[in-house]
């Protein structure tokens, strides 16, 4: 699934970033609205989840880190210091947690995660029928987490190269530059079955 | 072959290379690409052709395997919204606006009416013996020589009987 015919901005406000609505929900759980804490957890709960899901291939552990960010929203909603950057800042906080997380849990793990591949197998023989979508999958969670991070923002979330840097803390240049790692690590990943993989998708069509 | 090869004169050397590296890090539809760079190449929206032609393929067929595999199977599991909503209930706030009016929802409307409740039902308690001590001062005044005193023995009489406990 993909974007398809969207722009990005397009795309960015379709998922639910509406930052006016943001900024006006959040002034609200600052009084200790309830209701508009639960408005802004239907608007941005599945895309932290999703993100720290790819992080830590876990989903009952990606719940775990989503819900905290959440609950870090709730106790101190004037931590969000631009209150229309709201989704930003709840993906940063559930990465960051799930990242945290992966560090606990291997603690071998040096501080660049993007040096580590994160242990998927790599495709490395002739490619069964019905298996693109798995073999593509399984390169991409083999990417080191800021590549597969900032190419899931992008690509698949439909966030702006901006807001993209901003969740990850680092310059508009590097996420471009992590795009085009992530693209060319899973070209070169995938080569050994890369026409077996496009033919299988011309069949398809 | 090269945009310039084309015979098209849209584009600079610097231009083509910035094509070359939108390519590699947003993929073939320009509609991905940085707002900035669709709008100084908003031609090659209608005219896709003019892209490096190898560069695009490549990006191209990439496109649409990362489309083939979707995001993962990553709803979130049953009822996750739920669970956050009842450990909020029992989250205090760090920093709640004291200028802004309390919510009221849920628990807290049951007890702020509960609070409330008792509230009347302690002021009526005490107006309706206050009245009954100040007409037993009246009624007494040579054992009791004002209002509070005949509150404390009425008080003590009260403790006595377990009346107020």
């Amino acid at each position: 699934m993909g974007l398809k015919a969207e722009s990005q901005t397009d795309v960015a406000t379709a998922g639910g970033a509406l930052p006016a609505v943001d900024a006006v929900l959040l002034d609200r759980v600052s009084a200790g609205d309830e209701t508009a804490f639960g408005q802004i957890a239907d608007r941005h709960y599945a895309v932290v989840f999703r993100v720290a899901s790819r992080v830590l291939g876990d989903p009952a552990e990606a719940e775990d880190v989503t819900q905290e960010a959440f609950v870090r929203l709730w106790r101190d909603p004037g931590v969000v210091r631009n209150p229309a950057a709201l989704r930003s800042w709840l993906i940063q906080v559930g990465r960051n947690l799930a990242i945290d997380r992966i560090r606990r849990t291997k603690p071998s793990t040096p501080d660049g995660l993007d040096d580590m591949p994160d242990g998927a197998t790599a495709p490395d023989g002739a490619l069964r029928h019905g298996q693109a979508a798995d073999v593509v999958a399984a390169a991409m969670a083999d990417l080191p987490e800021r590549q597969r991070t900032a190419l899931q923002l992008t690509y698949f979330e439909g966030l702006g190269n901006q807001e993209t840097a901003q969740v990850m803390q680092v310059s508009v240049e590097a996420v471009e530059s992590l795009l085009s790692r992530a693209r060319r690590a899973l070209r070169e990943a995938l080569s050994p079955v890369w026409g077996d993989l496009i033919e299988e998708l011309e069949q398809l069509k | 072959m090269t945009v310039r090869d084309k015979g098209q004169d849209m584009f600079s050397s610097a231009d083509e290379q910035r094509l070359r590296e939108l390519l590699a890090a947003y993929g073939r539809n320009p509609l991905r690409w940085p707002e900035a760079d669709r709008q100084q190449f908003a031609g090659l929206v209608r005219a896709p052709h003019l892209l490096p032609e190898g560069p695009a393929s490549q990006a191209a067929e990439l496109d649409r395997l990362l489309d083939a595999s979707g995001p993962g199977p990553l709803q979130a599991p049953a009822g996750a919204h739920g669970r956050l909503m009842q450990r909020i209930a029992s989250e205090p706030q760090l920093d709640a606006d004291p200028a802004a009016p309390p919510p009221i929802s849920g628990m807290r409307a049951m007890l702020a009416a509960g609070m409330m409740a008792a509230s009347i039902a302690l002021g009526v308690f005490v107006g309706l013996d206050t009245t009954a001590v100040s007409t037993l001062a009246d009624a007494l005044p040579g054992q009791a020589s004002s209002a509070d005193e005949v509150l404390d023995l009425v008080l003590s009489d009260q403790l006595d009987d377990g009346s107020v406990l």
